[in-house]
């Protein structure tokens, strides 16, 4: 944006204002703060003083990654960093465990009222949201809504001589900000080794449902972890396999958030499965019908 | 011309009554066209995206939520920007007997007769209540939606279809605290509108809000209970999501008539790539007169088991779209998975070609969607499936 200095090292990461008047509202426990000088993430204790808020992260400040976007005079900038291979949660549920984190820093090229500095907050917190449904990600059968640690820090530009009072997705201001945190979120994940590739395989689709390849081994009746696992190399990442499993896992979700009855579900999980993968196997819920089918898939000729 | 202020003063605000209480002590009045969150006493801080009073005030007397007037009223009032719609706002709630300078105000769509309020308790203790309104059929969006309104360059906009949530807390909570319980609230929100498959109307995805939603967070400075960061797995995390799970399903349901329930329909889950009833009637050449059609459709919309299939066949459009599978290789097996679990085997030469001629998913969903229309008609006109 211009109004910013942005510095990344092995060890930190840093965004400087110089010569003009920026106020950040955050959830690191300061709130609103107003003329700050620099905001500095590393692995350092959470602090503030003499105009320098210092924010821990877990991970690696490296993977801090950074997406721009304009509309007119409308800038807006985010800087994530995103941990997605563990410590997700869906709010209002048991977390994963794991040291996974996000934090998103939105910093918007425009004065504005605190009002609408929270707002950003909510469309940020959308476009995580967002960018986890996008990649498909899953722990324990449930479909996380955003990293467990999670910060979210919005920040405007006292000295702009624009002034915008809506930052909701209606706005062209919400809009940037929404793509931006959908972009760094999943840039800095990808850097972090989470990507859709990560689900181009239905081993790994399966365990985020709770299903390890052991499992998948012991219900298909193979005795040798070895001969199994070539099996499992030649097919795991079969298109047509993928697309199967990944229908019958969306009729599951879709059950277990009760949008549609469990037997009905069933039948249509059992129906997919006969028509894209093999005759289904085993009786059971529908994730056990898929993880027997998908077992005896492996070990089909 | 008819001016909202005009409206404003003819309009009869004496029916004062309860409507619910939250907790600590809030009680929660029906007025005029309004829904007034009165707070008993001074010490209380809110943490709003008023555009009227928001930010973080302390000693408010109320918040309130206030239904639009609708019409071309209200389109007018919106092109006079946001100055003349926060003063028609001081001005009514002048009228509902508060100081609008210590007020809160939001404004929406939505009835305030269809809004709920609930309350629940942490499983720490801390007393957590609602009050909110929403409907997003008309107003559903996702981050990063492409939107149409510069305001660097035009009028003032609320939209239509707004989720208001007003959530109170009875704790001392942080500045910090309070936004994060914000940001909660918000989160628990995307929540309920995946469990809905609610649609984006400005994009071909789920939504992960209305364009235009708007919470405020109450908090009581003199509880004992000191909050002063929010840990997002804590009791009053989980409380304040689930309180707002609850009580948006239940005004989603109260507003809209959106539900689980009503959400069960192919032609709902369809619509999220522009399908609908014309467009698949126009697939094909139906040799069917328009009542068995129409008859037919309707009994469609019932059928859980399609609504199912609709749904898996939207997800793998979606693993296209999000990079999973390339089209290439999704189309065949799509084209397999949907015609053996909704039509048997095609055997009629003409939709055999055309089925297999088709070279994305939509193009197959549409013309499936089409044969089983067609075998529907079929088999009631032949006794089953009435």
């Amino acid at each position: 944006m211009g109004s910013e200095f942005i510095e990344r090292s092995i060890d930190h990461l840093s965004i400087r204002f110089e010569d003009t008047y920026h106020d950040v509202m955050t959830t690191t426990g300061q709130g609103l703060v107003c003329a700050i000088g620099e905001i500095r993430f590393s692995n350092e204790s959470t602090s503030f003083a003499d105009g320098v808020l210092n924010i821990h992260v877990n991970g690696d400040p490296t993977k801090f990654q950074i997406s721009d976007q304009s509309f007119g005079q409308t800038f807006v900038k985010a800087v994530a960093l995103s941990d997605l291979s563990s410590g997700l949660g869906r709010i209002g549920s048991e977390p994963q465990e794991g040291p996974g984190e996000t934090v998103v820093i939105v910093l918007m090229d425009c004065n504005m009222p605190d009002s609408t500095l929270a707002r950003a907050g909510i469309t940020a917190t959308e476009a995580v949201t967002a960018a986890i449904q996008d990649l498909g990600l899953r722990y324990g059968g449930v479909r996380p809504s955003g990293s467990n640690k999670q910060h979210i820090l919005t920040i405007r530009n006292r000295d702009s001589t624009l002034f915008l009072n809506n930052a909701g997705k209606h706005s062209k201001l919400g809009e940037l900000i929404g793509s931006t945190v959908i972009a760094a979120v999943k840039d800095s994940a990808a850097a972090n080794g989470t990507d859709i590739n990560t689900r181009r395989s239905i081993v790994g689709m399966l365990s985020g449902y709770g299903c390890t390849q052991d499992d998948l081994q012991k219900l298909s009746g193979c005795p040798d972890p070895s001969t199994f696992l070539v099996k499992v190399i030649t097919k795991d990442s079969d298109y047509n396999a993928l697309l199967t499993v990944s229908a019958v896992l969306h009729i599951h979700d879709n059950v277990a958030s009760g949008l549609f009855p469990e037997a009905e579900g069933l039948k249509a999980a059992q129906d997919v499965l006969r028509a894209g993968l093999r005759e289904p196997v085993g009786f059971g819920s529908i994730l056990d019908v898929l993880f027997n089918t998908v077992a005896f898939y492996f070990m089909d000729p | 011309m008819l001016t909202l202020e005009d409206i404003i003063q003819a309009e009869n605000t004496d029916d004062r009554r309860e409507y619910g209480r939250m907790s600590p002590g809030i009680t929660v009045f029906r007025q005029g066209r309004a829904l007034v969150l009165m707070l008993p006493n001074d010490g209380f801080r809110v943490l709003s995206t008023s555009f009227g009073r928001g930010g973080f005030v302390d000693s408010p007397e109320a918040v309130v939520n206030i239904s639009g007037m609708g019409g071309k009223v209200e389109l007018q009032s919106m092109m006079k920007g946001l100055e003349y719609f926060n003063e028609c706002n001081r001005l009514y709630m002048t009228k509902l007997g508060l100081d609008p300078e210590r007020s809160i105000p939001f404004g929406t769509a939505a009835n305030m007769d269809n809004a709920s309020v609930m309350s629940l308790t942490s499983e720490n203790g801390v007393k957590v209540s609602i009050a909110i309104t929403g409907g997003i059929r008309h107003n559903g969006g996702r981050a990063g939606d492409p939107a149409s309104y510069d305001e660097a360059g035009a009028a003032f906009d609320v939209g239509g279809g707004t989720i208001i949530t007003m959530i109170s807390i009875d704790a001392d909570l942080t500045d910090s605290a309070m936004y994060e319980a914000m940001l909660i609230a918000a989160e628990s929100k995307s929540c309920v509108i995946q469990d809905l498959q609610a649609r984006s109307l400005y994009s071909q995805d789920v939504a992960t809000g209305s364009g235009t939603d708007q919470v405020a967070i109450i908090v009581n400075k003199q509880s004992p209970e000191k909050i002063e960061s929010l840990d997002r797995d804590s009791g009053l995390a989980r409380a304040i999501a689930e309180i707002t799970a609850k009580g948006l399903k239940d005004t989603f349901d109260r507003q809209s008539g959106m539900t689980l329930e009503t959400q069960r329909n192919p032609m709902v889950m369809l619509s999220r790539y522009g399908m609908d009833r014309e467009n698949i009637r126009d697939e094909i050449r139906f040799p069917a007169t328009m009542d068995e059609l129409l008859s037919a459709l309707d009994w469609i919309e019932e059928d859980g088991y399609l609504a199912i299939m609709a749904s898996v066949a939207i997800n793998m459009e979606d693993d296209v779209r999000k990079g999973l599978m390339l089209e290439e290789e999704a189309v065949t097996q799509a084209r397999t998975i949907l015609e053996k679990s909704l039509l048997g085997d095609v055997t009629d030469p003409v939709e055999r070609i055309r089925l297999d001629s088709l070279e994305t998913i939509p193009e197959i969903i549409s013309y499936v969607s089409a044969l089983t229309l067609m075998d529907v008609v079929k088999r009631r006109r032949s006794g089953y499936g009435q």
